[in-house]
């Protein structure tokens, strides 16, 4: 078992003693071992889909980035509002982080389903909660915000909260 | 250990209780919020219903000007707090929600698939704002 564990960390495709009869019958290698395949399966992380609604021109404005994937864009946005939310604090006694309101499930905008890690999911929720904000509406927040940087003429200006890029 | 969920009448405050009519909306409040508003009124000598009624013309105001300075975007509503039993200081209140003469803040809210809930608590953070400075 010893022997094993250790064949495992050297990441060897090979068995040192491949005529070992104990050994002969198993392919070696992720792409050729079903067992290890499973634990590989077994032991990733499960990814979590969430639906956020955009605007028609939110969509639009996504799907103009041909080289990131939605995946990849949605996790930077995930993690820029993390890092505003953790350097913004409020000017006055009613002063709120600007989370913003998801568009409803109606005319005019689109939805989108991505998958996410939960190490990515998990620090925006527990900012959302602690503000008592539902999840859909930070995840909106996120890639609302995240889009409105990278436009030519950012509408929202990332209003009174930190924009991660100056941090 | 999890607090236990507090009835939901607990959260309810009513800014006057013959008005849970139709025209009346359910707002979810932060209640230090809402305590600034009833506070600004006393001081004011004005009605919370005068207060939301200011609110929600500016409101109108407000996204009228940004459709002509940003056509076609959807207004940045700000998202209102959620009732939960770990944060007490969320609450509910029955606001008046009047119909202005102009377009008001309920087709508004339509136009940019809002909830009305975070239209008027837009409008009502906004307002309280601005009577802050004001003072």
């Amino acid at each position: 078992m010893l022997q094993w564990m250790e064949f495992l960390k050297s990441g060897e495709k090979r068995w040192p003693n491949s005529d070992d009869r104990r050994f002969r019958s198993e392919s070696i290698g992720p792409s050729k071992t079903p067992i290890l395949q499973m634990i590989g399966v077994l032991l990733a992380p499960k990814r979590q889909y969430q639906g956020i609604r955009l605007t028609e021109a939110q969509h639009q404005q996504i799907k103009s980035y041909e080289g990131l994937t939605l995946r990849a864009i949605v996790a930077e946005a995930y993690a820029d509002l993390v890092k505003s939310r953790e350097a913004w604090t409020p000017s006055g006694p009613f002063d709120r982080f600007p989370w913003l309101g998801m568009p409803l499930p109606k005319k005019n905008q689109k939805r989108i389903t991505v998958a996410t890690l939960p190490e990515q999911v998990a620090p925006l929720e527990a900012w959302a909660k602690r503000d008592s904000m539902s999840g859909a509406d930070a995840y909106y927040t996120a890639v609302a915000f995240w889009l409105d940087r990278r436009r030519e003429n950012p509408v929202l200006g990332f209003l009174k909260c930190p924009n991660p890029d100056d941090l | 250990m999890p607090q236990p969920r507090r009835p939901l009448a607990e959260h309810v405050q009513a800014v006057e209780a013959d008005e849970r009519t139709p025209s009346c909306i359910v707002l979810t409040i932060y209640a230090h919020e809402f305590e600034a508003m009833k506070e600004h009124t006393t001081q004011a000598k004005t009605s919370l219903r005068s207060f939301f009624s200011a609110a929600y013309a500016e409101m109108v105001k407000i996204r009228k000007e940004w459709e002509r300075v940003h056509e076609g975007e959807r207004y940045p509503w700000r998202a209102s707090p959620q009732l939960s039993s770990e944060n007490d200081d969320v609450i509910l209140v029955y606001v008046w929600l009047p119909v202005l003469d102009d377009l008001d803040l309920r087709e508004w809210a339509d136009t940019d698939s809002v909830t009305i809930n975070d239209a008027a608590y837009s409008a009502a953070l906004l307002h309280l704002a601005s009577e802050q400075k004001n003072v």
